[in-house]
């Protein structure tokens, strides 16, 4: 995570993830050009956009994933704290042959202190000694969800969190964002409609070929 | 990311959990009882030129060997796993260790394993039994480091394949030039009689020195890939 610029700020300061004249290129073709955005805990960013609009290649690049064509990310936070993200995309998933209980005892075991979120998503269900290849697809991006959320980093960056996730599970991982954002950056990329329970935040538009531009919520 | 102890056992209890279940273990775990046992059998009604329980268990260790050495790399590429992995919780270096320290717990058990039912099946025959699993396990050892290679240059489940391939077209090569297999097969300490515990040193000293050494070697490499691959 070289190219991501880490800084440490004062206790009292919000954690802040941006970017500066930010670059994208994505075969052969600019996606992004010369994007100027910042962001901090207190709110959830929803970075929106049609397919191929840039969407997972920011986040990716945020989360350090990946290099930018020209331009600087940087990301900062307390001294107390790890200037480190929380990631997912839609392309990660568990092992079928483990269980749910062996996903949990490998998150309990790698995550320094639970950020207490998980439980609340592991909670919906009990079927612990489930192999990961016989829950269903939402069954499974929830375990894998809550193994990401578990981790108590001060930037939270999804991708497509809410795709397969049935009504009750959209609406619960709302919340924990909603919880989650008091504390940390988290920023959200869906191509679906932000969920009518957002009251507040802010909205990145990425659209492909246009100009980016920012909104806030209620749209 | 968290490093040490703590974080390095809970990977390899995932890994070593992951193993156990996973279906080619238990096919593995089937097999090698069944294929001793078929070995000792055919030498007790005495029906095959050489000593058929030995056969049988080399043929059975090779098996198991290319059944359960696998350090499922290629399997977390394709499941997206090692992303999910590396950018949530540990580094490429502890990732790798993880699994490397997981595989060898599982040979540890394979070996005991083998040894339980091939002295079972032997009826309390335990130079037999210990020697060949002792045989099992540093020998899946010893050759773990290039099956790691090979998982790192191509997307397989049975890395053990190529490099037994690898083995013997090595072999092969050395015949054909005229040459002799003896010095390969001493080069990875295989050349001991049946039963000679004293003939196992060899090995021994290659699981114990040049394997770790090989790994320590290949983690920095191994390190690089995962890098490039979820760059």
């Amino acid at each position: 995570m070289a190219h991501v610029c880490n800084a440490v700020r004062p206790s009292a300061a919000p954690a802040t993830i941006w970017v500066e004249s930010l670059w994208i290129r994505r075969n052969r073709r600019y996606v992004l050009e010369g994007l100027n955005w910042r962001h901090w805990a207190g709110e959830i960013a929803w970075i929106v956009g049609e397919n191929g609009a840039g969407k997972s290649s920011l986040l990716r690049i945020l989360a350090g994933r990946a290099r930018p064509e020209r331009g600087r990310v940087g990301r900062a936070c307390s001294r107390a704290a790890s200037p480190e993200a929380a990631y997912y995309h839609p392309g990660m998933r568990l092992p079928p042959e483990a269980r749910v209980q062996d996903v949990k005892g490998l998150v309990a075991g790698l995550a320094s202190q639970s950020s207490g979120t998980a439980d609340v998503l592991l909670a919906l269900w009990t079927r612990e000694r489930k192999e990961v290849g016989a829950l269903s697809t939402g069954e499974a991006k929830r375990l894998l969800l809550s193994a990401v959320l578990a981790r108590p980093a001060p930037f939270l960056l999804l991708d497509e969190p809410y795709e397969h996730l049935s009504d009750g599970g959209r609406e619960v991982l709302t919340k924990l964002l909603m919880d989650r954002c008091r504390g940390s950056v988290v920023v959200v990329a869906t191509n679906q409609p932000v969920p009518e329970c957002v009251r507040s935040g802010r909205v990145l538009r990425l659209d492909v070929g246009g100009v980016p531009s920012e909104e806030r919520l209620p749209l | 990311m968290r490093g040490g102890w703590p974080i390095l056992q809970a990977l390899v209890r995932f890994e070593l959990t992951r193993s156990l279940r996973a279906p080619n273990v238990r096919i593995a775990v089937v097999m090698l009882p069944v294929l001793v046992g078929t070995g000792l059998v055919l030498a007790a009604i005495g029906s095959a030129p050489s000593p058929p329980e030995h056969d049988f268990y080399r043929y059975a260790s090779v098996l198991t060997l290319i059944l359960i050495v696998n350090f499922r790399i290629a399997r977390d590429r394709d499941l997206g796993f090692d992303e999910f992995m590396i950018s949530n919780f540990v580094t490429p270096r502890l990732y790798v260790a993880g699994k490397t320290v997981a595989l060898l717990i599982l040979l540890i058990l394979v070996g005991v394993y083998g040894c339980a039912v091939s002295t079972l099946l032997s009826g309390g025959d335990l130079a037999f039994a210990s020697w060949h699993a002792l045989r099992l396990t540093l020998v899946g050892w010893v050759f773990s480091p290039p099956a790691l290679l090979v998982e790192m240059a191509i997307p397989t489940r049975m890395p053990m394949v190529y490099v037994i391939l690898g083995y013997v077209v090595v072999a092969l090569g050395l015949v054909g030039a005229g040459g002799d297999v003896d010095p390969l097969l001493h080069f990875f300490g295989l050349g001991s009689e049946p039963l000679s515990f004293g003939g196992l040193s060899p090995l021994l000293v290659r699981a114990g020195v040049a394997a770790p050494l090989a790994f320590a070697l290949l983690h920095p490499l191994c390190c690089r890939r995962l890098r490039i691959w979820n760059r």
